[in-house]
Protein backbone atom coordinates (compact mmCIF):
# COMPACT_ATOMS: atom_id res chain seq x y z
CA UNK A 1 0.00 0.00 0.00
CA UNK A 2 1.09 3.61 -0.83
CA UNK A 3 0.89 5.77 2.21
CA UNK A 4 0.94 9.52 1.27
CA UNK A 5 3.15 11.82 2.52
CA UNK A 6 3.20 12.82 5.73
CA UNK A 7 3.21 16.21 5.37
CA UNK A 8 0.15 15.90 3.04
CA UNK A 9 -1.83 13.91 5.74
CA UNK A 10 -0.66 16.82 7.68
CA UNK A 11 -2.30 19.15 5.44
CA UNK A 12 -5.41 16.92 5.54
CA UNK A 13 -5.78 17.46 9.10
CA UNK A 14 -5.67 20.95 8.42
CA UNK A 15 -8.37 20.51 5.41
CA UNK A 16 -5.87 22.50 3.12
CA UNK A 17 -5.77 20.22 0.20
CA UNK A 18 -7.61 20.28 -2.95
CA UNK A 19 -10.57 18.59 -3.23
CA UNK A 20 -8.85 15.76 -5.78
CA UNK A 21 -6.59 15.21 -3.48
CA UNK A 22 -8.57 15.20 -0.13
CA UNK A 23 -10.56 12.43 -1.56
CA UNK A 24 -7.90 10.32 -2.29
CA UNK A 25 -6.38 10.76 1.09
CA UNK A 26 -9.75 10.09 2.84
CA UNK A 27 -9.91 6.73 0.88
CA UNK A 28 -6.57 5.44 2.11
CA UNK A 29 -6.99 7.19 5.96
CA UNK A 30 -10.40 4.86 5.82
CA UNK A 31 -8.36 1.76 4.84
CA UNK A 32 -5.36 2.28 5.87
CA UNK A 33 -4.64 1.84 10.30
CA UNK A 34 -1.60 3.59 10.76
CA UNK A 35 -2.36 6.52 8.52
CA UNK A 36 -5.75 6.46 10.32
CA UNK A 37 -4.13 6.49 13.83
CA UNK A 38 -1.76 9.38 12.84
CA UNK A 39 -4.70 11.33 11.79
CA UNK A 40 -6.46 10.74 14.67
CA UNK A 41 -3.52 11.31 16.91
CA UNK A 42 -3.30 14.97 15.44
CA UNK A 43 -6.93 15.92 15.48
CA UNK A 44 -6.86 15.18 19.24
CA UNK A 45 -4.02 17.26 19.49
CA UNK A 46 -5.75 19.90 17.80
CA UNK A 47 -8.72 20.05 20.07
CA UNK A 48 -6.41 19.54 23.02
CA UNK A 49 -4.10 22.98 21.70
CA UNK A 50 -7.26 24.99 20.86
CA UNK A 51 -8.89 24.19 24.47
CA UNK A 52 -5.67 25.89 26.19
CA UNK A 53 -6.42 29.31 27.85
CA UNK A 54 -4.67 31.94 27.09
CA UNK A 55 -4.02 35.08 28.81
CA UNK A 56 -5.69 38.42 27.92
CA UNK A 57 -3.93 41.90 27.43
CA UNK A 58 -3.62 43.90 30.36
CA UNK A 59 -6.54 46.49 30.22
CA UNK A 60 -5.83 49.95 29.57
CA UNK A 61 -2.12 48.16 27.60
CA UNK A 62 -3.80 50.04 24.09
CA UNK A 63 -4.24 53.47 26.05
CA UNK A 64 -0.63 53.07 27.73
CA UNK A 65 1.07 52.23 23.87
CA UNK A 66 -0.58 55.57 22.97
CA UNK A 67 0.81 57.41 25.75
CA UNK A 68 4.17 55.88 25.06
CA UNK A 69 4.67 57.17 21.75
CA UNK A 70 3.16 60.18 21.94
CA UNK A 71 5.58 61.02 25.23
CA UNK A 72 8.45 59.54 22.85
CA UNK A 73 7.38 61.77 20.18
CA UNK A 74 6.99 64.74 22.89
CA UNK A 75 10.55 64.41 23.63
CA UNK A 76 12.19 64.56 20.29
CA UNK A 77 10.32 67.62 19.61
CA UNK A 78 11.84 68.81 22.64
CA UNK A 79 15.23 68.00 21.65
CA UNK A 80 15.03 69.28 17.93
CA UNK A 81 12.22 72.60 18.73
CA UNK A 82 13.67 75.97 19.04
CA UNK A 83 13.95 75.14 22.86
CA UNK A 84 16.75 72.59 22.04
CA UNK A 85 18.82 75.41 20.34
CA UNK A 86 17.65 77.70 23.08
CA UNK A 87 18.89 74.74 25.37
CA UNK A 88 22.38 74.75 23.56
CA UNK A 89 23.04 78.04 23.78
CA UNK A 90 22.85 78.45 27.56
CA UNK A 91 24.94 75.02 27.94
CA UNK A 92 27.53 76.37 25.53
CA UNK A 93 27.36 79.88 27.07
CA UNK A 94 28.02 77.73 30.72
CA UNK A 95 30.66 76.35 29.26
CA UNK A 96 32.43 79.16 28.32
CA UNK A 97 32.21 81.31 31.22
CA UNK A 98 33.38 78.11 33.30
CA UNK A 99 36.29 77.92 30.85
CA UNK A 100 37.33 81.34 31.29
CA UNK A 101 36.65 81.19 35.43
CA UNK A 102 39.21 78.18 34.67
CA UNK A 103 41.50 80.08 33.26
CA UNK A 104 41.73 83.26 35.21
CA UNK A 105 41.96 80.95 38.13
CA UNK A 106 44.94 78.87 37.08
CA UNK A 107 46.34 82.32 35.67
CA UNK A 108 45.86 83.66 38.88
CA UNK A 109 47.74 81.13 40.55
CA UNK A 110 50.91 81.26 38.18
CA UNK A 111 51.67 84.77 38.53
CA UNK A 112 50.43 85.30 42.62
CA UNK A 113 53.37 85.22 45.67
CA UNK A 114 53.63 82.81 47.71
CA UNK A 115 51.07 82.72 50.86
CA UNK A 116 53.56 83.80 53.34
CA UNK A 117 55.08 86.46 50.64
CA UNK A 118 51.39 87.92 50.36
CA UNK A 119 51.22 88.21 54.25
CA UNK A 120 54.70 90.45 54.38
CA UNK A 121 53.66 92.51 51.40
CA UNK A 122 50.57 93.11 52.86
CA UNK A 123 52.15 94.46 56.22
CA UNK A 124 53.41 97.51 53.26
CA UNK A 125 57.18 96.40 53.87
CA UNK A 126 58.32 94.88 50.75
CA UNK A 127 61.88 94.02 52.35
CA UNK A 128 60.25 92.09 54.79
CA UNK A 129 59.61 88.71 53.16
CA UNK A 130 59.61 84.99 55.14
CA UNK A 131 61.99 82.99 53.99
CA UNK A 132 60.47 79.80 54.06
CA UNK A 133 57.67 79.37 51.51
CA UNK A 134 55.96 76.31 53.74
CA UNK A 135 52.92 78.30 55.76
CA UNK A 136 53.33 77.16 58.96
CA UNK A 137 52.59 77.85 62.34
CA UNK A 138 55.19 79.86 63.13
CA UNK A 139 55.77 81.83 60.13
CA UNK A 140 51.76 82.75 59.73
CA UNK A 141 52.20 84.38 63.80
CA UNK A 142 55.95 85.58 62.42
CA UNK A 143 53.36 87.38 59.07
CA UNK A 144 51.12 88.84 61.19
CA UNK A 145 53.12 90.34 63.74
CA UNK A 146 55.00 92.10 61.06
CA UNK A 147 51.61 93.25 59.30
CA UNK A 148 50.37 94.79 62.61
CA UNK B 1 -0.96 40.06 0.12
CA UNK B 2 -4.22 40.68 1.63
CA UNK B 3 -5.71 38.44 3.78
CA UNK B 4 -8.12 37.05 5.65
CA UNK B 5 -7.31 38.73 8.90
CA UNK B 6 -6.79 42.39 7.11
CA UNK B 7 -9.48 44.46 8.02
CA UNK B 8 -10.48 47.09 5.19
CA UNK B 9 -9.51 49.67 7.16
CA UNK B 10 -6.08 48.54 8.19
CA UNK B 11 -4.09 51.20 5.64
CA UNK B 12 -6.73 53.88 6.69
CA UNK B 13 -4.99 53.30 10.43
CA UNK B 14 -1.64 53.03 8.86
CA UNK B 15 -1.94 56.27 7.14
CA UNK B 16 -3.38 58.34 9.79
CA UNK B 17 -0.69 57.05 12.30
CA UNK B 18 2.00 58.20 9.73
CA UNK B 19 0.18 61.53 9.70
CA UNK B 20 1.40 61.61 13.46
CA UNK B 21 -2.19 60.62 14.92
CA UNK B 22 -1.56 58.65 18.06
CA UNK B 23 -5.25 57.49 18.52
CA UNK B 24 -4.70 55.68 15.57
CA UNK B 25 -2.18 53.89 16.90
CA UNK B 26 -4.24 53.06 20.16
CA UNK B 27 -6.69 52.07 17.34
CA UNK B 28 -4.40 49.42 16.14
CA UNK B 29 -3.03 48.16 19.10
CA UNK B 30 -6.04 47.30 20.74
CA UNK B 31 -7.04 45.18 16.97
CA UNK B 32 -4.40 42.81 17.26
CA UNK B 33 -3.29 42.89 21.29
CA UNK B 34 -4.93 39.97 21.95
CA UNK B 35 -2.90 38.12 18.70
CA UNK B 36 -0.09 39.03 19.84
CA UNK B 37 -0.59 38.59 23.28
CA UNK B 38 -1.33 34.75 22.67
CA UNK B 39 1.67 34.38 20.79
CA UNK B 40 3.51 35.47 23.49
CA UNK B 41 2.17 34.02 26.09
CA UNK B 42 1.65 30.07 24.05
CA UNK B 43 5.32 30.63 22.67
CA UNK B 44 6.69 31.31 26.09
CA UNK B 45 4.73 29.95 29.05
CA UNK B 46 4.95 33.48 31.31
CA UNK B 47 2.26 35.66 32.17
CA UNK B 48 4.64 38.24 33.35
CA UNK B 49 6.37 38.08 29.92
CA UNK B 50 3.32 38.86 27.79
CA UNK B 51 2.95 42.99 28.55
CA UNK B 52 6.77 43.55 28.21
CA UNK B 53 7.45 41.78 25.22
CA UNK B 54 3.85 42.92 23.71
CA UNK B 55 4.95 46.92 24.68
CA UNK B 56 8.33 45.81 22.26
CA UNK B 57 6.26 44.58 19.56
CA UNK B 58 3.87 47.34 19.41
CA UNK B 59 7.47 49.81 19.86
CA UNK B 60 9.12 47.94 16.96
CA UNK B 61 6.07 48.11 15.07
CA UNK B 62 5.29 52.14 15.54
CA UNK B 63 9.01 52.79 14.58
CA UNK B 64 8.56 50.69 11.49
CA UNK B 65 6.09 51.47 10.27
CA UNK B 66 7.00 54.22 8.04
CA UNK B 67 8.79 51.62 6.24
CA UNK B 68 5.80 49.35 5.58
CA UNK B 69 5.19 48.57 1.97
CA UNK B 70 1.95 49.00 0.79
CA UNK B 71 0.98 45.76 -0.59
CA UNK B 72 1.93 44.01 2.82
CA UNK B 73 -0.74 42.36 4.91
CA UNK B 74 -0.68 44.29 8.15
CA UNK B 75 -1.52 41.64 10.08
CA UNK B 76 0.89 39.62 8.61
CA UNK B 77 3.20 42.14 9.07
CA UNK B 78 2.89 42.31 12.61
CA UNK B 79 2.69 38.63 13.34
CA UNK B 80 5.87 38.64 11.67
CA UNK B 81 7.64 41.31 13.65
CA UNK B 82 6.33 39.41 17.26
CA UNK B 83 7.26 35.85 16.09
CA UNK B 84 10.65 37.76 15.73
CA UNK B 85 10.26 38.77 19.27
CA UNK B 86 9.44 35.78 20.30
CA UNK B 87 11.94 33.89 18.36
CA UNK B 88 14.53 35.73 19.68
CA UNK B 89 13.41 35.84 23.23
CA UNK B 90 13.36 31.98 23.53
CA UNK B 91 16.85 32.14 21.92
CA UNK B 92 18.15 34.70 24.37
CA UNK B 93 16.99 32.40 27.48
CA UNK B 94 18.17 29.08 25.44
CA UNK B 95 15.19 27.94 26.42
CA UNK B 96 14.95 24.78 25.13
CA UNK B 97 17.60 23.65 27.03
CA UNK B 98 16.37 24.94 30.39
CA UNK B 99 13.14 22.57 29.31
CA UNK B 100 13.65 19.75 31.33
CA UNK B 101 11.21 17.10 31.92
CA UNK B 102 11.55 18.69 36.06
CA UNK B 103 10.16 21.35 34.42
CA UNK B 104 7.75 20.13 32.63
CA UNK B 105 6.22 18.18 35.52
CA UNK B 106 6.35 21.40 37.38
CA UNK B 107 4.25 23.20 34.46
CA UNK B 108 1.96 20.35 35.33
CA UNK B 109 -1.45 22.12 36.94
CA UNK B 110 -0.69 25.78 36.04
CA UNK B 111 -3.27 27.44 34.26
CA UNK B 112 -3.15 31.12 33.75
CA UNK B 113 -6.77 31.78 33.75
CA UNK B 114 -8.16 28.69 35.69
CA UNK B 115 -11.02 27.04 34.55
CA UNK B 116 -14.78 27.50 35.26
CA UNK B 117 -15.68 24.06 35.60
CA UNK B 118 -16.57 23.55 39.50
CA UNK B 119 -15.98 20.13 39.41
CA UNK B 120 -12.36 20.10 41.22
CA UNK B 121 -11.92 16.56 39.53
CA UNK B 122 -12.38 17.55 36.09
CA UNK B 123 -10.86 20.93 36.63
CA UNK B 124 -6.84 19.65 37.67
CA UNK B 125 -7.26 17.42 35.10
CA UNK B 126 -7.85 19.92 31.93
CA UNK B 127 -5.73 21.96 34.05
CA UNK B 128 -2.80 19.38 34.25
CA UNK B 129 -3.69 18.66 30.29
CA UNK B 130 -3.08 22.37 29.62
CA UNK B 131 0.08 22.78 31.38
CA UNK B 132 1.79 19.52 30.10
CA UNK B 133 0.14 21.15 26.39
CA UNK B 134 1.84 24.31 27.10
CA UNK B 135 5.11 22.84 28.28
CA UNK B 136 5.22 20.46 25.28
CA UNK B 137 4.72 23.66 22.79
CA UNK B 138 7.53 25.20 24.36
CA UNK B 139 10.10 22.33 23.49
CA UNK B 140 9.33 22.37 20.08
CA UNK B 141 11.82 24.57 17.83
CA UNK B 142 10.91 28.56 17.60
CA UNK B 143 9.55 28.09 14.09
CA UNK B 144 7.73 25.32 14.20
CA UNK B 145 6.13 26.50 17.66
CA UNK B 146 5.40 29.47 15.66
CA UNK B 147 3.54 27.78 12.55
CA UNK B 148 1.69 25.50 15.00
CA UNK B 149 0.38 28.80 16.59
CA UNK B 150 -0.67 30.46 13.55
CA UNK B 151 -2.33 27.43 12.40
CA UNK B 152 -4.23 26.05 15.46
CA UNK B 153 -4.66 29.73 17.31
CA UNK B 154 -5.24 32.11 14.38
CA UNK B 155 -6.75 29.56 12.11
CA UNK B 156 -3.98 30.95 8.78
CA UNK B 157 -3.63 29.53 5.90
CA UNK B 158 -0.67 27.97 4.47
CA UNK B 159 0.33 31.33 2.17
CA UNK B 160 -0.65 33.63 5.52
CA UNK B 161 1.80 31.58 7.58
CA UNK B 162 4.46 31.46 4.98
CA UNK B 163 3.92 35.29 4.40
CA UNK B 164 4.66 35.99 8.49
CA UNK B 165 7.47 33.14 8.44
CA UNK B 166 8.92 34.66 5.16
CA UNK B 167 9.18 31.09 3.78
CA UNK B 168 7.64 28.75 1.26
CA UNK B 169 4.19 27.36 1.59
CA UNK B 170 6.60 23.55 1.41
CA UNK B 171 8.04 25.01 3.92
CA UNK B 172 5.18 25.79 6.27
CA UNK B 173 3.57 21.99 5.12
CA UNK B 174 6.47 20.72 6.66
CA UNK B 175 7.12 22.15 9.53
CA UNK B 176 3.57 21.86 10.47
CA UNK B 177 4.02 18.16 10.14
CA UNK B 178 7.20 18.29 12.10
CA UNK B 179 5.55 19.93 14.93
CA UNK B 180 3.06 17.92 15.25
CA UNK B 181 4.66 14.43 15.14
CA UNK B 182 7.32 16.36 17.56
CA UNK B 183 3.96 17.18 20.05
CA UNK B 184 3.10 13.54 19.81
CA UNK B 185 6.31 12.19 20.73
CA UNK B 186 6.87 14.44 23.76
CA UNK B 187 3.14 14.01 25.16
CA UNK B 188 3.10 10.05 24.20
CA UNK B 189 1.24 8.23 26.64
CA UNK B 190 -0.92 11.34 27.95
CA UNK B 191 -2.58 11.70 24.08
CA UNK B 192 -3.03 8.01 23.22
CA UNK B 193 -4.92 7.73 26.29
CA UNK B 194 -7.19 10.36 25.17
CA UNK B 195 -7.86 9.16 21.96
Amino acid sequence: MNHPRPEDLSAYVDRTLPVSQVRSIADHVAACGPCREMVQGWESLRAAIRSVPVVEPEPWFAERMEAMVAGEEADVERWAGPERVAGRAVFGLAVIVLGLLLAMSFRQEATAPPVDRMFALGSGDSTTLLASSELTRENLLQATIVGE
Amino acid sequence: MATKVDTPDDWILVEQIRAGHHGAFRDLVRRYERQVAHLIYLSLGRPEDVEDLSQEVFLRVYHALPRLEPQRSLFSWIYRIASNVVIDEARRRKFRSMLSLDFLAAETGKDARGSTDDDPAVRTERSELHGTLQAAIRRLAPDQRVALLLREYEDLSYEEIAEVLQTSVPAVKSRLFRARQDLRSILGPMMESRT
